[in-house]
């Protein structure tokens, strides 16, 4: 067995935690908060070292001998002055708000429009390219809720049969969503089976 | 003490002498004058080695003593010729007779000596008698087959003494006999004590082991013969010649002798060599040599020399002495032991897993094969006193593990063909076609920038002209009408309510989430509920002070920096959410300004998450909404969970609407028009992006119909054209 060690200490960790859930007593109510609290500490530690990473990185790329990449400096820069900003103004003061919603909010929005449109030409080439009913099932199930989705047809509760019609069409992407959630519930499930029996270690490299 | 026999007069001399103090010759061929003899001390070790009694050896250095040149040693001793029977007299005499003078045969070898094989009138009275009552008689191994250095122990000629005649079976026959002797099967080691009275066995002289059927093949009459036969020498021995009488079992052997050709090999330091081989190579008559002195390295020299493997076995064993023999036996016997009963000092091998699970039922059970029998009766249980029952212990405690089958699925023709249709499938999805050349004419590109510069202008006329064309929705979903009535409920109690924020959502979709919430963290303000954001993203605690900001200037009256607190940022996410469940004093026990939060006058007096009015959570990804929903929500029991989500994320969150576990929901903008549609709000943030949004997507679905008609049109005109 590799990391003999880790896995005991995983299980034994699963295990508590577990058994502080499963049964309130105050002994493992208590080993089960300080367990994680334990967690959000290394989670904390662990998003420092993301950032150390994504700066030495960057710092690597600028400093490359061959192929430098400039961008980098870019950022590096930014994070120096969002860095000491945040720690001298504290996230409430207004520079520190216009650093986030001047920036940070427009540039992550542009990159969710380029996303649509990069979508939308995706599934036009995809309805160009390979024919069939599939492609055809698709474009009109597109259509259809881009039309319910723009509220349209909402407006239209006068219509007999359209708020049933309505009702039914929304009931089916739920249907799919209870689908992905039971398998997710499952896969949990066995995810966490398998850690606390020892049979996935992934820390164990 | 031992001595030195000269080889030419037989005189007695003392070890330490290397001539003969008779004959004055010399005593060793091959030894320097010299060099002196190795001392006597030096060789003790191989006395204790042998493990030879001290008596033995005495006894045969007085007989030695007592021997005087050109005589017999049996004779020498009036005692013991009175007992030598008459028989043997005769043959000593005739013996004697044909035995040329010491000093006349100065050199003879001992292979030269022929072999004494006497006619049939030379034969004595008691052979005779044997052969005519057809038994076979003990014969002696000719002296030609023996090597000269054993020879020289086994004591040639010799007579022994009276005193040592003894029916001594290892004397008999144990190894094969040449061309025309006769062979006798072995004796037994184990013969009782009344076959052989006088037999010494106290000397170091033993016999082989035999094997039972030899013991067996044994005629009685045979056996007393040989047991009441005394002691004869080698010299005095039956003759060669073969008995035609004799059974089959007595047929001489074929057996391949030593050719006498080989030399024996010769010590090249005598000052290494025992004692015992400075003794004459030829056993005088008048000398009783001592058998049990042996050297070792000289046997397995001869051996290696004459090449020991090429030697059949009873010619191997016949070249080994006695008491070699006796520890071979020895050995044999042990090992026989060991294998019996003693584990071996061996590594027990381990049976592989695979072996031992393909080990057949019997070998891994073999008692289920016993018979069974019918006269048991049954000792004990509810069928006690019963006769004839079968047996279940063996079956019931003995078992096998189950056989192990193979894992291959037998697939059925149909299955098959349902695999291969799936397989090409997921082929045809997975496969990267090359991709076609790029025919963007001026007509196609003229297209694509005319499409998107009228997207980009409706939707800019729509935002900036805001012209309220648009209608409303009518149709509320129902979770927006909980949301709607919680809200309402918990803003009109006599107590302003205390609200948990969640924030959880990236910059990214602030736009559309920041837009839905504006309405609703303004009813909370006009409420004057106190507000408590805490983030599970990075840039949370930035953007639910955005939101503040926001929502608090439509609310001027609203104390916002007395009515909302920031908890910052929540590292761990389900981890996190988890300790806040159970202590949020301790899993956010500061603000994002580093006051104590819990001291604060918003919350003061709170302990739990059960103790806020409501816990609203914006958010746009569906498993951070889970992990709120199965950590924070059974901890706060009845405290309702409200939610405003994207729209992409709606669906994934229905089904915890359906289930009860999400009081409300309001998702996308359609959800926030029909909150404002419900709450009447006037300058509602939704209607202000309502016509673009809406214009936007019936734009979008109506290039989409019109585009999808052109394709399918110059597709039906290019398949006419074809045709």
């Amino acid at each position: 067995m590799r990391a003999p060690l880790s896995t005991a200490i995983a299980i034994a960790a699963g295990g508590l935690t577990l058994l502080g859930l499963l049964i309130p007593v105050d002994p493992l109510v208590a080993i089960r908060t300080r367990l994680v609290e334990w967690v959000i500490v290394l989670a904390g530690v662990a998003g420092l070292v993301a950032i150390v990473h994504l700066l030495s990185v960057h710092w690597r790329k600028m400093t490359a001998r061959r192929n430098k990449n400039f961008n980098s400096a870019f950022l590096l820069i930014a994070f120096v002055i969002t860095f000491i900003t945040g720690i001298t103004l504290k996230p409430s003061h207004p520079t520190m708000q216009r650093i986030v919603t001047h920036i940070q909010v427009p540039i992550e929005a542009s990159l969710m429009g380029v996303l649509a449109i990069s979508l939308t030409v995706a599934a036009i080439r995809l309805f160009q390219k390979r024919g069939g009913w599939m492609s055809i099932v698709f474009a009109i199930s597109a259509f259809v809720f881009l039309v319910i989705g723009s509220g349209l047809l909402s407006a239209s509760a006068n219509i007999p049969v359209l708020k049933d019609v309505l009702a039914a069409v929304n009931a089916l992407p739920i249907a799919g969503a209870r689908g992905i959630l039971m398998g997710v519930a499952l896969g949990s499930l066995t995810t966490g089976l398998r850690v606390l029996l020892g049979s996935d270690r992934p820390y164990s490299g | 003490m031992s001595e030195i026999i000269c080889p030419f007069c037989g005189f007695a001399n003392s070890i330490e002498a290397l001539t003969c103090s008779n004959c004055k010759k010399q005593l060793y061929d091959d030894v320097d004058p010299d060099s002196s003899p190795p001392a006597r001390d030096e060789m003790d070790w191989l006395n204790d080695f042998r493990g030879f009694g001290d008596e033995r050896s005495a006894g045969a250095d007085k007989k030695t003593e007592s021997i005087q040149p050109g005589e017999i040693p049996s004779s020498t001793d009036a005692d013991e010729e009175s007992d030598i029977p008459e028989w043997l007299v005769r043959i000593r005499a005739l013996k004697s007779e044909d035995r040329p003078a010491p000093g006349e045969n100065e050199t003879v070898e001992p292979e030269e000596i022929p072999a004494y094989t006497p006619g049939e009138s030379e034969l004595p009275d008691w052979i005779k008698e044997i052969k005519e009552g057809d038994v076979p008689a003990p014969l002696e191994e000719p002296a030609g087959d023996l090597p000269e250095w054993l020879r020289s122990m086994a004591g040639g000629e010799e007579v022994p003494p009276v005193d040592d005649i003894s029916p001594d079976l290892s004397m008999i026959m144990d190894e094969p006999v040449a061309e025309g002797g006769i062979q006798l099967p072995e004796i037994p080691y184990d013969l009782p004590v009344e076959t052989a009275p006088d037999s010494d066995l106290d000397t170091p002289n033993p016999i082989p082991a035999y094997d039972a059927e030899d013991l067996v093949d044994i005629p009685d009459d045979l056996f007393e013969a040989i047991v009441s036969q005394p002691e004869v020498a080698e010299s005095e021995s039956l003759p060669d010649e073969p008995s035609t009488d004799a059974p089959e079992w007595l047929e001489p052997k074929k057996t391949e002798t030593v050719p006498p050709d080989i030399s024996e090999p010769t010590p090249s330091d005598s000052n290494q060599l025992p004692d015992w081989m400075f003794e004459p190579t030829e056993a005088d008559a008048g000398t009783a040599a001592e058998p049990a002195e042996l050297d070792f390295s000289t046997l397995d020299a001869s051996l290696s020399a004459i090449g020991a493997e090429n030697l059949p076995a009873g010619q191997s064993e016949a070249g080994l002495p006695d008491w070699l023999l006796e520890d071979e036996a020895g050995n044999f016997g042990s090992s026989a032991e060991t294998q019996a009963g003693e584990t071996p000092n061996l590594e027990i091998g381990q049976m592989p897993g695979w072996l031992h699970a393909m080990r057949p039922l019997e070998a891994a059970a073999p008692d289920l094969a016993a018979p069974i029998d019918e006269n048991r009766i049954e000792p004990t249980g509810p069928l006690a006193g019963y006769q004839g029952l079968l047996p279940g212990e063996g079956v019931v405690t003995q078992y096998t593990r189950p056989p192990v089958y193979s894992g291959n699925t037998q697939v059925t023709d149909k299955q098959r063909i349902y695999a291969t249709l799936f397989e090409t499938l997921i082929a045809d999805e997975t496969r990267v076609g090359a991709a076609a050349d790029e025919k963007s004419s001026t007509l196609q590109l003229v297209l694509r920038m005319s499409v998107g510069l009228i997207l980009i202008g409706a939707l800019l006329i729509a935002l900036i002209i805001n012209p309220g064309v648009a209608p409303s929705p009518n149709l509320v979903p129902p979770e927006a009408v909980v949301f709607y009535e919680t809200v309402q409920t918990l803003t009109a109690a006599a107590t302003p309510p205390r609200i948990l924020v969640g924030l959880d959502y990236e910059p990214a979709l602030s736009g559309e989430l920041s837009t839905i919430a504006n309405t609703v963290i303004q009813d909370w303000m006009t409420g004057n509920s106190g507000l408590a954001f805490v983030s599970l993203n990075l840039s949370g605690p930035a953007l639910s002070q955005e939101l503040v900001n926001l929502a608090g200037a439509s609310v001027p009256t609203y104390l916002t920096a007395e009515r909302v607190i920031n908890l910052g940022y929540l590292p761990g996410g389900a981890t996190a959410l988890a300790a806040l469940a159970v202590d949020p004093s301790r899993a956010a026990p500061a603000s994002v300004d580093g006051i104590p939060a819990w001291n604060s006058l918003l919350l003061q007096g709170m302990v739990s998450l059960s103790d806020f009015d409501a816990i609203v959570l914006l958010t746009d990804n569906t498993e951070n909404t889970r992990a709120w929903i199965e950590q924070v929500k059974p901890a706060v029991e009845e405290t309702p969970l409200l939610v405003v989500s994207s729209a992409q994320a709606a669906p994934a969150l229905m089904p915890y609407v359906q289930s009860g576990q999400i009081t409300g929901m309001i998702s996308g903008f359609t959800g926030g028009a029909a909150y404002e549609q419900l709450t009447q709000a006037q300058n509602g943030t939704v209607r202000g992006y309502w016509d673009a949004y809406q214009g936007g997507m019936l734009l979008i679905a109506a290039f989409m119909l019109v585009g999808s008609l052109i394709y399918g049109l110059m597709n039906l005109v290019r398949r006419s054209k074809k045709a």
